[in-house]
């Protein structure tokens, strides 16, 4: 599925827009989505006009009331309990805004922000990937500068790349990407990348 | 279609050379020094020399690889090293051609031009001039040229038979080959131009009069002297050659021996100083109060002359008588040998005579050269007979090999030195009776720091040549591997610059003497590769590093034109017999 092709369906969508601190937008996820989202992914925004994409850098939940009363039993026993209990609680991520797709292509820079209540989806598969790591057909790894600038650390680039280690891997030529991302990483001066770049040429098995 | 970029200028200028950045995708293992690159400026093209190459690093990237070793290094290294390195050249300006006008690069190509690879047609414009098109089928060699295919460089011969021409570089570089390949080629000029052009080799090791030797000693072609063995005459002073190879015998006539000789000649004998000084009046005694005139020599070697190994019984019996009645005109107490020497003796004070005995015995090396003696009628003299030929329409082309003696540097100079002197005083005379010299003459002299040295030059007759006779049509190539002891006049003279490998920074100061950037090419120079040649000056259109070509390729081409040659004056000669005109 390509990238606008994943957010053609509403239902779809994770979350929503809840709030915007210059590179940095929160998502209210859906609860059912919270499980399925990791540091990492890559979220785009169906925003009027262009359309922000950021990437997952952190996940978080809290109590709505703004504090939990301990009931001192298992989370499984607590969901028969109360099947509805996920209901009282906010389940946010924070998003890295690094990206936007425009006239059918993505670039790596940011465009408008986002309004509050846009529908944020989730995208995954090769071909949303392809486009978005390569989108002029070369690898283009420079979004982990933004995702550097707004907050992310070298451990998080690791997360990145585990997480979606196996579209990667069905992409080809992985060591242009890690070349890429090296590369990145220099330019951003990122102490100790060489420790980075050799745990993600691990991870997408580089020789 | 556009070209491939392959770098961009960066910095730099005229006169410092320019700095070129490879793009990322290029090798720098591909772009070795001495090779010729072109760059595409914004108004025209400009020829490059690579002079320099190296590869900068972000250290600040490096030093952000730790903890990494061993193999993870290896393999992260492998992934950053496209960027975190900066490739560059060093690269001196050639030559600029805006249009269809080639000029010397005095312009700078501009920021962000583009290092292209270079095309056998713009190679070909801007070395094959309207002279070089003349002298086409002189090619020395191919130039290194990244990315591209080479042309064969020519030399314009032409230039080469009119000034001074130089071959210098360490031992076993490749002078030989390329003095033969020369050599060959000035012979196939001036009989393809019908000019009266004549050479003189002096040949050390016999491999420019017989083969050419691989590092082993052992034969690997014909030297030039065997190609064109109808056009050369080849002396030895090998007698046992000379008889072997038929081979003309040189043998000396030590009457010809003068002063300047002997002090040109005083290091080799280790004359000390203090006799040196005392020489002029040594020979002037010898000469003038004695009486021996021009067999003054005899007068420093009177008590040798049993031992002489050359001469016949009767000859040296003859000799003592010659040189017994030369005194007695003076004094008529001279009855023996020995009268002679205490006679000349009994000239010098105490310091003098201590002088004049102790060095003696080492002038006596005089008598290892092959030679005659002038007795009864005239002696038959190689020199004479060697000046004749080279100085003669009608003559030939000479090759001296020293043969057996090739690393008797006494022999070697006393040669050169007697037969230049002739030379000079030959074509002097000529000119002052109001002729013209009827021959040009290229003199090519192995190790000719031993006669144009500092201190050797202003007494060597080839100091004198190189000084008065270019106009005459006397020129030398000038061969050796130490050009830092040639004296500054003689590089000063040399119009074009063969330059092999040298290592010793004053020999390649003056190799590079003659050329605009002397700096930048002069880190080319100890990098070159055996038979690696840098060529500039008169015969080139600019300065170019060829791998001069296979010899035996050479040879080959030679050998047929000699045979089409021999050929086509066969069939001139028979027409002009069937038409009664011979």
């Amino acid at each position: 599925m390509s990238l606008i092709q994943s957010i053609v369906n509403s239902k779809n969508a994770v979350g929503e827009v809840a709030n915007v601190d210059d590179m940095l937008i929160d998502i209210f996820l859906y609860p059912e989505y919270f499980g399925k989202i990791k540091v990492g992914n890559i979220i785009v925004v169906d925003s009027e006009g262009d359309k922000p994409i950021g990437i997952v850098l952190r996940l978080s939940h809290s109590p709505k009331a703004g504090s939990i009363t301990p009931l001192r039993e298992s989370l499984e026993k607590l969901r028969k309990r109360y099947p509805d209990y996920q209901y009282y609680l906010n389940y946010v991520t924070t998003i890295v805004y690094t990206s936007h797709y425009s006239d059918n292509e993505v670039r790596h820079s940011r465009s408008h922000s986002p309004h509050l209540h846009e529908l944020a989806y989730l995208v995954e598969g090769k071909t949303s990937l392809k486009e978005f790591l390569m989108p002029k057909g070369v690898w283009d790894t420079s979004f982990l500068i933004n995702y550097l600038q707004g907050g992310a650390r070298p451990f998080n680039i690791i997360e990145f790349v585990e997480n979606n280690s196996v579209s990667l891997k069905n992409l080809g030529d992985v060591k242009g990407f890690v070349k890429s991302v090296a590369r990145t990483l220099a330019i951003s001066h990122i102490d100790y990348y060489g420790y980075v770049i050799n745990k993600v040429m691990n991870i997408l098995e580089v020789k | 279609m556009a070209d491939k970029i392959l770098g961009r200028v960066v910095e730099g200028s005229v006169n410092e050379g320019i700095r070129i950045q490879l793009v990322e995708d290029e090798d720098i293992e591909d772009y070795p020094c001495g090779s010729l690159v072109s760059i595409k400026g914004v108004r025209g093209e400009y020829l490059g020399i690579i002079t320099d190459a190296g590869i900068n690093v972000e250290r600040s990237f490096l030093s952000k690889l730790p903890p990494l070793h061993g193999d993870e290094l290896d393999r992260v290294m492998d992934v950053i090293e496209e960027w975190c390195r900066r490739e560059w050249l060093e690269v001196a300006l050639l030559a600029e051609k805006r249009g269809s006008a080639i000029s010397v690069a005095n312009t700078m190509p501009n920021f962000n031009s583009k290092l292209v690879p270079s095309t056998s047609q713009s190679l070909t414009a801007f070395f094959v001039g309207p002279t070089e098109v003349k002298a086409a089928t002189y090619p020395v060699g191919e130039p290194y040229v990244p990315k591209a295919e080479a042309i064969e460089i020519p030399i314009a011969v032409d230039r080469l038979t009119e000034l001074s021409f130089g071959i210098f570089g360490k031992s076993g570089t490749g002078k030989t080959f390329l003095g033969n390949i020369l050599a060959g080629y000035l012979l196939k000029y001036a009989l393809e131009r019908d000019e009266n052009l004549r050479l003189l080799i002096f040949d050390m090791h016999s491999e420019y009069g017989l083969e050419l030797k691989d590092s082993y000693g052992r034969p690997l072609a014909k030297g030039v002297g065997q190609i064109f063995r109808d056009y050369f005459d080849i002396y030895t002073p090998d007698l046992d050659e000379a008889q072997k190879r038929d081979l003309k015998p040189l043998k000396l006539n030590l009457n010809r021996i003068t002063l300047s000789d002997i002090y040109v000649l005083a290091p080799i004998f280790q004359l000390t100083d203090t006799f040196l000084q005392h020489l002029r009046t040594i020979y002037s005694v010898i000469c003038k109060k004695v009486g021996l005139g021009e067999y003054w020599i005899w007068g420093l070697l009177y008590d040798s002359i049993d031992d002489d190994r050359f001469l016949t019984d009767e000859e040296k019996e003859d000799l003592k008588k010659k040189l017994i009645s030369l005194a007695k005109k003076n004094f008529d107490d001279v009855s023996s040998i020995n009268d002679l020497g205490d006679r000349i003796k009994g000239f010098f004070d105490t310091s003098i005579s201590l002088s004049y005995s102790s060095q003696r015995s080492k002038i006596r090396r005089l008598l290892e050269i092959p030679h005659t003696v002038e007795l009864h009628s005239k002696k038959e003299d190689s020199i004479d007979e060697i000046v004749s030929k080279i100085t003669s329409k009608s003559g030939s082309h000479v090759i001296i090999s020293l043969g057996a003696h090739e690393r008797n540097l006494l022999l070697y100079m006393s040669i050169a030195n007697l037969l230049a002197r002739q030379l000079r005083q030959t074509l002097l005379m000529k000119v002052q009776s109001g002729g013209e010299p009827e021959t040009k003459i290229i003199i090519f002299l192995e190790e000719a720091h031993n006669f144009l040295g500092r201190e050797s030059y202003h007494l060597s007759p080839f100091g004198a040549i190189a000084r008065e006779m270019r106009k005459r049509g006397v020129t030398l190539c000038v061969i050796d591997q130490k050009p830092g002891e040639l004296d500054p006049d003689v590089i000063s003279m040399i119009w074009t610059f063969f330059t092999f490998t040298l290592t010793d920074r004053k020999d390649i100061e003056t190799a590079m003497v003659a050329i605009s950037n002397p700096k930048l090419f002069s880190k080319i120079v100890p990098l070159l590769s055996k038979r690696d040649v840098l060529m500039y000056g008169e015969a080139v259109r600019f300065p170019v590093v060829v791998r001069v070509k296979d010899y035996k390729d050479v040879e080959k081409q030679l050998s047929e034109f000699v045979g089409r040659h021999r050929d086509e004056v066969a069939e001139r000669e028979r027409e002009l017999r069937e038409s009664g005109l011979l």
